[in-house]
């Protein structure tokens, strides 16, 4: 798969603080790439970098094959549609309005600027004043701007920010479909929840450096689930020696590989002790980052 | 640069910038005039020594010096917070503007405004003064002076305030930094010239085309070289700053 983003050694400092530390980037074109870590954790510093927006201290960034430099930039940022740190929009104005400031700026097409809106759903909603705007509408009209270039890459930061559960559910929608429809979209959020069920492959920062980057299979194999051992006798089994916590089902078992879960079925199954079900703990995104980090992350 | 002038018209839409500058040519205008109308004044009138048109110009520049530099103050500052609420500076900047191509758009779109105004300005106290009865002719040289280099200044503070608005984000700073103005630029006309030229806000009192000595009030030349070398100085600093912005990294 041939990659929209690739950075090399990517380093910002501030003074005698490195916000992002020799970042290797590699997003992959038309997924939707999910760019985690802590509030603080360089995402955002990353994302302006990677528009041109910050200039990095050290290290390179390769966009669609091409190095972003100060010449290429202004050429390069035609097919990115981006929307960093806060949503975009005049409230004096209307969303109309906006993004007809969006149209005269890149010198757009009445039929783009219809279809950005129509694509957020804001088409009934874009005469009323953006002041008026909820939340919501906001962040979908700060879309609606990053989209009316018709972009193919989409880097959008936090954009799910402030959102009730239907909000975060409308973004979460509206990126798949846009990445179905071909669009490279980078997404960062601090919640691991948001991303978890929308991201095809993860980049994860703490401290600034990247700890991981892979698909959401990858990043599970980091890191090996609890076992359950479902059995009405666990005093029978923690007699042969076994290490486990006893719970409501059973046994507990953490950090246990398959061979080793293959021995202690054997070792129950000769010493007589019931077995009803031996299965593996459900991980959610987190609990593998959390393993991942140490218990270090602050999500 | 025509584009982004365009942007920066768009901008201003309910942004109420029209409504204010005509508020304040209005309220200029009035105060400018309003001593035409008392008994004292009109008996001058007809007095080609008593110089009637000179001491109506000589009041515009007072009232004029006294509400500029606070008019350009909150049209700058109206024009730049949006971009500081909206986001307008990382829009904009993933667009190809950077903060200093808006900073100059910002000037050059309300000077668009502003020009008309000042002029009107001009031409509705001089229109208060023939209404009130001025006999003696006017001599349009001092008036179209004053419109002239009135207009200039404040392009010049439009641009002060323009930068400060983007470089601090507290917009009562910018106003009241226009307030303060306002009374430098009033009571700099009681100062000698020497003194006002070394106080920015001091030249609407150096390009004061009229002045009184004593009980006469007479036209005068102003110190051209001392205001265009000031004009001067303030686009070498703006050109400067607005491309330093652009090295700023928000």
């Amino acid at each position: 798969m041939s990659a929209v983003i690739t950075t090399h050694g990517l380093t910002k400092t501030f003074r005698n603080q490195t916000a992002v530390d020799s970042l290797d980037l590699y997003v992959p074109q038309g997924v939707v790439y999910g760019f985690l870590g802590p509030n603080g954790s360089g995402k955002s510093t990353t994302m302006k970098m990677l528009l041109g927006l910050t200039r990095p201290t050290s290290g390179g960034i390769t966009l669609f094959d091409r190095p972003l430099t100060p010449a290429s930039r202004t050429d390069l940022l035609r097919s990115i549609g981006s929307m960093i740190e806060a949503p975009p929009g005049y409230g004096h104005l209307t969303g109309l309005e906006n993004m007809r400031i969006v149209q005269h700026m890149l010198d757009l097409a009445d039929t783009q600027i219809d279809h950005a809106l129509a694509t957020v759903r804001l088409t009934a909603h874009r005469d009323k004043l953006v002041r008026n705007y909820s939340l919501g509408m906001k962040q979908r009209l700060g879309v609606a701007m990053a989209l009316a270039r018709e972009p193919a890459l989409l880097v959008l930061d936090e954009p799910t920010n402030g959102l009730d559960p239907a909000g975060i559910e409308e973004i979460r929608t509206l990126l798949v479909e846009l990445a179905s429809e071909g669009i490279t979209v980078m997404v960062s959020s601090h919640l691991l929840d948001e991303i978890d069920r929308m991201a095809d492959v993860l980049g994860i920062l703490s401290g600034g450096k990247l700890i991981f980057q892979g698909t959401r299979g990858e990043l599970f194999e980091h890191s090996t689930p609890d076992l359950i051992i479902e059995t009405p006798d666990p005093g029978a089994a923690l007699a042969l020696g076994i290490t486990a916590t006893p719970v409501l089902e059973g046994l507990r078992l953490s950090g246990i590989t398959k061979e080793q879960t293959a021995e202690v079925v054997r070792r129950l199954a000769v010493a007589g002790v019931p077995i009803h079900e031996v299965r593996r703990v459900r991980q959610s995104l987190e609990d593998v980052f959390m393993d991942l980090t140490g218990r270090g992350g602050l999500l | 640069m025509t584009r982004a002038v365009v942007l920066e018209l768009r901008k201003m839409r309910r942004l109420r910038t029209g409504p204010i500058v005509v508020l304040l040519v209005l309220a200029v205008a009035a105060l400018s005039s309003a001593s035409q109308f008392s008994g004292g004044t009109r008996e001058t009138f007809d007095d080609p020594t008593a110089a009637p048109w000179a001491a109506l110009l000589l009041t515009y520049t007072m009232m004029a010096a006294m509400t500029s530099p606070l008019l350009t103050a909150v049209l700058a500052s109206r024009q730049t917070d949006i971009e500081h609420a909206g986001a307008g500076w990382t829009l904009a900047a993933t667009a190809g503007y950077t903060p200093g191509v808006l900073c100059r758009a910002k000037v050059v779109a309300l000077s668009l405004v502003l020009l008309p105004a000042v002029a009107l300005q001009s031409l509705l106290v001089i229109g208060a003064g023939t209404a009130a009865g001025i006999r003696v002719p006017l001599d349009p040289g001092p008036w179209i002076g004053y419109t002239t280099l009135l207009f200039l200044l404040d392009v010049a503070f439009l641009a002060l305030h323009v930068w400060l608005a983007a470089t601090v984000e507290n917009q009562l700073v910018g106003v009241g930094i226009g307030m303060l103005g306002a009374f430098l630029a009033a009571f700099t006309l009681l100062l000698p010239s020497a003194v006002s030229r070394l106080i920015p806000w001091g030249y609407y009192a150096v390009i004061a085309h009229a002045a009184q000595d004593g009980d006469v009030v007479a036209y005068q030349s102003p110190s051209y070289a001392w205001i265009a070398g000031f004009l001067i100085l303030v686009g070498a600093v703006y050109a400067f700053v607005t491309r330093r912005l652009d090295r700023i990294e928000r």
